[in-house]
């Protein structure tokens, strides 16, 4: 369905008042998949989203949708992307319907097909009443009203700036369900300070700081190189903490849960977290051995305190040093 | 399916804008204000007309030509209201709350979007002084007897006088970040400093031809041939000020009100086309 779906960045610089909200930002999606941008506040997300649909002119560098400028024909540049930046705030005065064939009615989708299309994301997204009007709903209904009407010509591109932010628990689930199919053919570009949500939902994440792109990488391959830098393991007796000593030439930080469970901070190597095992194993029969934290909080606490980390495309952080040499089992 | 399907043409767009634009507006107060301002005008002009009689307006005004200009000329000040409560924030909305997040990010050209809420300010607004200017016509017929066929050059210069008024309106909307006080400034401008500037105008004896409150008065030539230039004294003594009042032709005052529309909608399509949403 994205049938050559491309979005590009390319040397993107936006200045305001002199100061660089963004700097040198390039990069380059195509076809189906989902890419998370993340950064801190101020990092310069919400700017390139504005950037990429022309609600901001860029200071430096250009921007193309499919190949068309947004700044040179907006209209073709914007036919093929639905985006949800900021909280848009349609006419109050409007029902939740209409708000969502006004945008039907700019994106040229039929009555027939709007109606059909109305009702598939109404059951998709349990829209509110439809005949209310949006001025009337909350804050999560609107913005599901919204999305309802980003989504109603099933644009091609996604661009989604937060979209999550100011749901409920429910509506969120019902978001990320419905981003989890939409992936399958659509290029999205989703911006999100909630980190869980960028790990199921995104195939790739752009870390952004001070304007930069610091870091691209694949979750997957982020996961594989970062996800277990502590390990939890739930012995079948209880384990005082002098009988781990064994461990603390491989684990650096030994946190007690209760007297059988432990959650143990080591280098992340692989090697490390095998070698661990055997040796939780000579002190007591272990029930369970399993990962704890995320690849992506680790990776961002990295890079927000570490900002020269990563390069400009497709880099991971540097890998952690060599682990001390193993004792013989 | 829909995936790729490529936006209507510019006219279909156009016309969406419009007819939502109308929508939005009948749901408003403000709409509700001005269609019931006008009504109320005409109601107070109908009252007092049907109160003085036939014979009292026939002696006070003379003819049905000369009634209507002077009566219809009231058009004018309701235009100016109306092209600014519905106008005002047409363009500063966009910028000034996070509506814009919503329509500046759907494929249309941002010109197209203006010229479809031009189109429905110009009809509400429009229809709301139609109703205080056919009032007046019905009146004139009644107490009269008649019409003039003048009466339709008079009803052309008061549509062209709204689509000047709306085209400055939307440029100085264009211009403001904060609905409020894009309308404030416009109806300030509007009220206060363009007449102002008129009476300066006048009493340095400086034909005030760049100002649309001098246009207005073309509505009234199209009834009543009034001399270009009239000489009048105000005052007693050595503080007698003299003012020269220059009334327009007919083509001059629809030169001006063309004008004011032109330059108004252009400056507005360039601000608009190039402004940034920045908020």
């Amino acid at each position: 369905m994205t049938g050559g779906a491309r979005l590009e960045v390319e040397h993107l610089v936006k200045s305001f008042s002199g100061r660089r909200a963004l700097d040198d930002v390039s990069f380059d999606l195509q076809g189906s998949r989902s890419v998370g941008y993340l950064g801190p506040n101020g990092a310069g997300k919400t700017t390139t989203l504005k950037l990429l649909v022309g609600l901001l002119r860029p200071s430096g560098g250009r921007v193309a949708i499919d190949g068309f400028d947004p700044q040179v024909d907006r209209k073709r540049a914007l036919e093929r992307v639905g985006a949800l930046i900021e909280t848009p705030e349609p006419y109050p005065q409007f029902t939740g319907r209409e708000v969502i064939e006004y945008a039907g009615g700019f994106r040229g989708v039929g009555s027939a097909d709007l109606r059909d299309r109305i009702a598939h994301l109404q059951e998709a997204l349990e829209l509110p009443p439809l005949d209310q009007k949006v001025g009337r709903l909350s804050k999560g209904q609107r913005q599901r009203v919204v999305i309802a009407a980003t989504l109603v010509a099933d644009p091609p591109i996604l661009l989604l700036d937060e979209p999550t932010s100011g749901l409920d628990p429910a509506e969120r689930v019902r978001i990320r369900t419905l981003l989890l199919q939409l992936k399958k053919d659509h290029l999205i570009l989703m911006s999100s300070h909630l980190l869980n949500e960028v790990t199921e939902l995104c195939d790739e994440v752009i870390f952004l700081n001070q304007g930069k792109v610091v870091l691209r990488d694949s979750v997957e391959h982020l996961s594989a190189r970062l996800t277990v830098r502590q390990v939890e393991v739930e012995f079948a007796e209880p384990v005082r903490p002098d009988q781990l000593s064994p461990l603390t030439a491989l684990v650096h930080r030994f946190e007690s849960m209760n007297e059988r469970r432990y959650r143990l901070s080591f280098d992340g190597r692989d090697e490390s977290r095998i070698r661990i095992l055997q040796l939780c194993q000579g002190v007591a029969p272990v029930l369970s051995y399993a990962g704890a934290g995320s690849a992506l909080e680790d990776v961002y606490m990295q890079l927000m305190t570490e900002p020269t980390i990563g390069g400009r495309e497709t880099r991971a952080p540097p890998p952690p040093p060599p682990p001390p040499p193993l004792p013989d089992p | 399916m829909m995936a790729g399907a490529r936006a209507p043409e510019d006219l279909d767009q156009f016309l969406v804008a419009a007819r939502f634009e109308v929508r939005s507006y009948v749901r408003t107060y403000r709409f509700y204000g001005i269609v019931g301002l006008c009504a109320l005008a005409s109601l107070i002009a109908s009252a007092y007309l049907l109160d003085v009689g036939s014979a009292g307006v026939r002696a006070e005004w003379g003819t049905l030509p000369e009634f209507l200009a002077a009566w219809t000329g009231y058009s004018g000040t309701l235009a100016v209201l109306s092209a600014a409560l519905l106008g005002g924030d047409a363009i500063s909305a966009e910028f000034g709350t996070p509506a814009g997040y919503f329509s500046l990010v759907q494929p249309v050209r941002r010109s197209t979007l203006l010229l479809g809420r031009f189109l429905a300010a110009f009809l509400v607004s429009a229809g709301a002084v139609s109703i205080f200017f056919f009032t007046i016509v019905a009146l004139g017929a009644l107490l009269f007897g008649g019409v003039v066929g003048a009466t339709a050059v008079a009803y052309g210069l008061v549509l062209l006088l709204q689509l000047a008024f709306l085209g400055l309106v939307f440029l100085l909307s264009a211009a403001f970040r904060r609905p409020t006080i894009g309308i404030i400034v416009i109806v300030l401008l509007l009220y206060l400093v363009f007449p102002i500037a008129n009476l300066a105008l006048e009493s340095a004896h400086i034909e005030s031809w760049f100002l649309l409150s001098y246009a207005e008065g073309a509505i009234s030539q199209a009834f009543v041939t009034s001399p270009h230039i009239t000489e009048v004294g105000a005052g007693r003594g050595n503080a007698t000020l003299t003012l020269t009042i220059y009334t327009p032709s007919l083509a001059q005052g629809a030169g001006i009100m063309v004008g004011y529309f032109v330059a108004g909608v252009g400056g507005a399509l360039a601000l608009f086309s190039h402004k940034e949403v920045s908020g």
